[in-house]
């Protein structure tokens, strides 16, 4: 997943200074003609996630998201999901199960050519995560092997835990025909509150994705296929 | 604002990167987990006198195995993670005689919660320690045995002290 991150990361960079370039080259053009922008609400699905839920066991997601613009470079945008995680690694077994909102603005820095509608944006998200972990086994970690540990199997719930977190996401999206518009991008979160459970943690968050031990940074991203139903034109 | 916007990539890229590169979903040697007992030696005459031993063999009598087997000045052994109880034959050989001293370790044990990568360890507290040395047919070597602390969390210092 990280590595496919970093190179989601790198194919979207090279893109940027493609598409750069062909943005300076239109600066010179002087042209009066005036162009009118479709204005009206998107609404798509995360198709990443959908991917996941299909290739992975141990995933189950999907959102609901959308944005409205409401100027020439600015968009409202909102995101709604609910995610199941599998938690599988060595010394702890859990189920992480919850929704997820997030709210915020995109900008658009890319200047479109005539008709074109596509986007290279930065966003600002705030997100809340509401959530319950299953703490169903685990091994007490012991560096010394001479005496067995046995595993435990405790199936222990922890309910009503959120996450508020902040993410700043910077992406592409183009419009693939009329109105249909495919998106990616790459979040990175910072988690600024978080229900401390009582002798457990926090290994995974709906929205947020994983945590980690030592900061609170989180990392996410998304493939979207939305659908512009168009109200004006401006 | 390009400006800003590309610097603002750039962070964006680095952040990614940190969190990729940051491997703590292994547990760390540093981390304090399950601890071991400490035990160390005095002479039993002289207060505060470290008395090391030449060679001394150690054995859990729950699960019929060798823990130490090697000189000892101070030393570490584990304690179960499944019973409250820990019960070590502490056998010494002085010409070509054993010695053993049987030592009965009392605990209560706390699972705590240590992070993701070593997810649980265990506290052991209200250590006690009981003499069970069968003296009839075994000869002993070890005179006292002390609580010197009876919490075990970490093995920065010593938890019991045995005196011989």
């Amino acid at each position: 997943m990280r590595k496919a991150l970093i190179l989601l990361f790198c194919i979207s960079l090279f893109g940027y200074t493609n598409l750069w370039a062909q943005e300076e080259d239109i600066a010179i053009d002087t042209d009066t003609i005036q162009i009118k922008k479709p204005y009206g609400l998107r609404v798509g699905t995360d198709i990443g996630k959908l991917a996941r839920t299909a290739i992975s066991d141990d995933y189950h997601g999907f959102s609901l998201l959308g944005d409205i613009r409401i100027s020439n470079k600015f968009y409202i945008a909102a995101e709604f999901g609910n995610e199941k995680k599998k938690w599988d690694k060595d010394y702890l077994h859990a189920d992480i199960e919850g929704s997820y909102f997030k709210a915020g603005i995109d900008y658009n820095a890319y200047n479109n050519w005539l008709d074109m509608n596509n986007a290279i944006y930065v966003g600002f998200r705030y997100g809340y995560s509401s959530f319950k972990e299953t703490l169903l086994s685990y091994r007490v970690y012991n560096t010394d092997k001479i005496l067995p540990t046995e595993i435990r199997e405790v199936n222990e719930t922890f309910d009503n835990l959120n996450l508020h977190w902040i993410e700043f996401q910077f992406g592409v999206k183009a419009e693939l025909f009329k109105n249909l518009f495919l998106g990616l991008h790459v979040e990175v979160k910072a988690s600024i509150s978080e229900t401390q459970p009582d002798n457990f943690g926090i290994l995974y968050a709906p929205g947020f994705n994983r945590t980690y031990d030592n900061s609170s940074f989180g990392v996410g991203y998304g493939y979207s296929l939305t659908y512009l139903i168009p109200i004006f034109k401006k | 604002m390009y400006k800003v916007l590309k610097s603002f990539v750039v962070l964006l890229f680095v952040a990614t990167i940190y969190a990729a590169c940051t491997a703590d979903d292994i547990c760390s040697e540093e981390t304090q987990t399950t601890p071991k007992m400490v035990i160390s030696f005095a002479d039993h005459m002289i207060s505060g006198v470290a008395k090391p031993l030449n060679h001394l063999k150690i054995r859990n009598i729950e699960y019929d195995t060798i823990v130490w087997d090697a000189p000892a000045d101070t030393i570490s052994i584990p304690l179960s993670t499944e019973m409250n109880r820990s019960t070590y034959a502490f056998t010494i050989v002085k010409e070509e005689i054993p010695y053993t001293n049987i030592y009965q370790f009392d605990y209560n044990r706390e699972e705590i919660y240590v992070s993701r990568a070593c997810g649980y360890k265990m506290r052991y507290t209200n250590l006690m320690a009981e003499d069970i040395s069968n003296t009839d047919s075994i000869p002993t070597w070890a005179k006292f045995i002390t609580i010197l602390n009876p919490i075990v969390e970490d093995e920065k210092s010593a938890h019991i002290t045995i005196l011989h």
